[in-house]
């Protein structure tokens, strides 16, 4: 050996620790807490292009770190193109190595992983999530003689949302879903009324205040089963071919499908129906229940999870408006059929959805836009060849 | 060129080009190829100002990304004449009205040229929706847009895909952004302008037609027509009152059908009309 075998400056592990121990209380006392989400989905990489098209941060485990830049963002910052405003954020933050092997399990993620996310919660006032571009074990280039880094640095990235599922539990972290994933807002209440006519029903009679239906449709027969006690509906026969409006005062099945409405009208004698009017009414004529939310919420034709057709994250549940919003959606949903809550068992029937999506609060496109402008002038005779896939 | 006319075509072009776009649903697979989600791919165009990309996309200043990919983008580059499909410039088309008939000139042929981009984050998205498009372009594919309501007119517009690229930015040292991904495709859409639309013009509520024998030049046949009930309107409901006048000499040498009654047809119908045409043409 060349070196004097007097002196060892790289081989002193009490102090290695000593140095150790004095960045790790740097950073607790003056870093900030912050987030590590890992993409927990790696198994579904896309080795031929080299990218992960789905994944999926379900966890988030709490850090802190120290901001290396302390001045101003790095990058480019608000950059706009064709595409809107681009927030080109970039920043370097220290993490102490000792501190991410305490805090995120070891037997899965040895290291900060690039393409990783680290969310930071003071950053533009209410939090900015970044995707780790680079980390750098070398900052500290061996400080006596050490082999593993003391500390990372991380040189962050913002986030380019590309719909990854972001399901940490963390209520300010999965916001960015409500922010900026695609959103489809499902309409649960009717606003207009349905009328009915002889072609719905097998047979339609008024006997005596009661209304005795045999629905020929799905549609007629869900409408049927969400009739309640005290609604109010309309009804002409061939006694009398203006409208009557009657309350219901008892709902009998028999048979297979068919339906008892006992009404409070006046009318005597026995007449056959020939219109049938359902009136709007509020939202717990069509469903029951509360949904929770984030709670996974699914469309299935028999109404078990196991055979739904579709299912989504529900992001949001407004009872008075029957408003429900939705994202990371699977498979297609439909209108005219209940959606129903995995954990609250709450359903409701879904009147109509808009396809095309509600822009999130920070992502502005104009797809419903540009089809309502065009609406009133694009020959529609022919379907829209561009649609789903 | 000092008249006020606004036919809103380049907007309708521009909307109508977005709209084949705007309903575009990706849908992502999970490694056994069953569906793990799906999501129409949002466009906007391109061009907005800077400030309402801002207040559009961060108004609350509280964006937690840096952007929602994939999404489209579509700008209009410009418009050129198209010599090709030059048209008659001295030649009207009317359209009637309860006042009368509005009248346009016939329109100017533009290219207007598109482009569209596609920004993504995985290559396999931008392959699953390139490859979605591509298919419907052989070259073109026509949209079917109302250009003057007013005179209803309603065009098929060819839109002509003209080149697809491809862009990866994916080299760099350890500071370079992520991967950019970005598909650019480039068409033509074959559209046309239109001048200004005049003012109502009466209607015409007689027609004169004469007939004549090119040999001998003498005049044939006299055919009056006149709506029934004259002052009808273009849209209302009406008749024609059609009056034959025969000249003597129509039947000079030639072999009149024993059935052929002239003065019968005196007040007829219109399809009346139409036989005696047929029956003159047949004589001669």
């Amino acid at each position: 050996m060349a070196t004097s075998s007097y002196f060892n400056n790289y081989g002193a592990h009490s102090e290695q620790r000593l140095i150790e121990d004095i960045i790790v209380e740097s950073i607790k006392i003056m870093g900030f807490d912050a987030f590590y989400l890992p993409n927990d989905n790696d198994a579904a990489r896309d080795l031929l292009f080299g990218e992960d098209p789905v994944k999926k941060f379900r966890s988030a485990f709490p850090l802190e770190l120290y901001l290396s830049n302390s001045t101003e963002y790095m990058g480019e910052k608000e950059f706009f193109s064709k595409f809107g405003l681009e927030i080109r954020n970039n920043v370097n933050v220290i993490l102490s190595k000792r501190s991410f092997s305490q805090r995120v399990p070891q037997n899965t993620f040895t290291r900060p992983r690039e393409g990783d996310l680290i969310y930071v919660p003071f950053m533009n006032g209410t939090g900015e999530l970044y995707e780790i571009k680079f980390t750098n074990q070398t900052k500290d280039f061996f400080m006596l003689g050490r082999k593993v880094p003391y500390f990372y640095e991380l040189e962050l990235e913002k986030f380019k949302y590309s719909q990854e599922v972001i399901e940490t539990g963390v209520d300010i972290i999965d916001e960015v879903l409500t922010q900026s994933a695609y959103t489809i807002t499902l309409k649960v209440i009717k606003d207009f009324k349905q009328v009915y006519t002889s072609t719905n029903w097998s047979s339609g009679l008024y006997d005596n205040k009661n209304i005795i239906i045999d629905p020929k449709n799905d549609t007629f027969l869900i409408e049927l089963g969400n009739l309640r006690i005290g609604d109010t509906i309309l009804y002409k026969t061939t006694y009398n071919s203006d409208d009557v409006s009657a309350k219901i005062v008892g709902i009998k099945t028999f048979g297979i499908t068919n339906y008892n409405i006992t009404t409070d009208s006046d009318i005597i004698g026995l007449y056959e129906l020939t219109e049938f009017t359902i009136l709007p009414r509020n939202v717990a004529n069509y469903g029951y229940g509360t949904y929770e939310i984030k709670e996974t919420v699914y469309q299935s034709d028999d109404g078990t999870y196991n055979n739904a057709t579709c299912e989504a994250t529900l992001q949001s549940w407004a009872p008075l408006t029957g408003e429900i919003t939705i994202t990371n959606i699977k498979g297609e949903v439909a209108n005219n059929s209940y959606i129903y809550g995995t954990s609250s068992n709450a359903k409701y029937y879904i009147f109509r959805t808009n396809e095309l999506g509600t822009s999130p609060k920070n992502e502005n496109f104009d797809n419903l836009f540009i089809e309502n402008s065009a609406a009133s002038y694009i020959n529609t005779d022919e379907n829209n060849s561009f649609g789903t896939i | 060129m000092s008249n006020v006319h606004y036919n809103r075509i380049i907007r309708k072009i521009i909307l109508g080009f977005g709209d084949m776009f705007n309903n575009i649903t990706l849908v992502r697979y999970n490694l056994d190829e069953t569906e793990q989600e799906r999501f129409v791919v949002p466009i906007n165009y391109g061009t907005k100002e800077l400030y309402v990309a801002r207040l559009q996309g961060d108004p609350d200043l509280d964006k937690k990304v840096q952007i929602t990919l994939p999404r489209f983008s579509y700008v209009l580059n410009g418009i050129s004449y198209d010599t090709k499909r030059k048209l008659n410039t001295n030649v009207r088309k009317f359209y009637p009205l309860d006042t009368g008939a509005i009248a346009q000139y016939n329109p100017v042929p533009y290219n207007f040229e598109f482009s569209l981009y596609l920004y993504v984050r995985n290559i396999e998205d931008g392959s699953q929706i390139i490859e979605h498009i591509l298919p419907y372009f052989t070259p073109d594919y026509t949209i079917n847009i109302d250009l003057i309501p007013e005179m209803g007119i309603t065009k098929g517009i060819p839109i002509i895909l003209d080149s697809t690229e491809y862009e990866v930015t994916y080299e760099g040292n350890r500071d370079s952004d992520t991967r950019y991904v970005i598909w650019t495709l480039k068409f033509t859409a074959h559209a046309y302008l239109y001048g200004m639309i005049s003012n109502p013009v009466g209607l015409i509520r007689n027609s004169i037609v004469n007939i004549y024998d090119f040999n001998s030049n003498n005049k044939l046949v006299k055919i009056h027509s006149t709506p029934t009930p004259t002052d009808a309107t273009a849209n209302d409901s009406y008749g024609y009152t059609t009056t034959v006048m025969e000249y003597p000499y129509i039947t000079e040498g030639l072999n009149i059908p024993p059935d052929f009654d002239g003065d019968a047809l005196t007040q007829v119908g219109i399809d009346d009309l139409l036989n005696l045409e047929e029956r003159i043409t047949d004589l001669k």
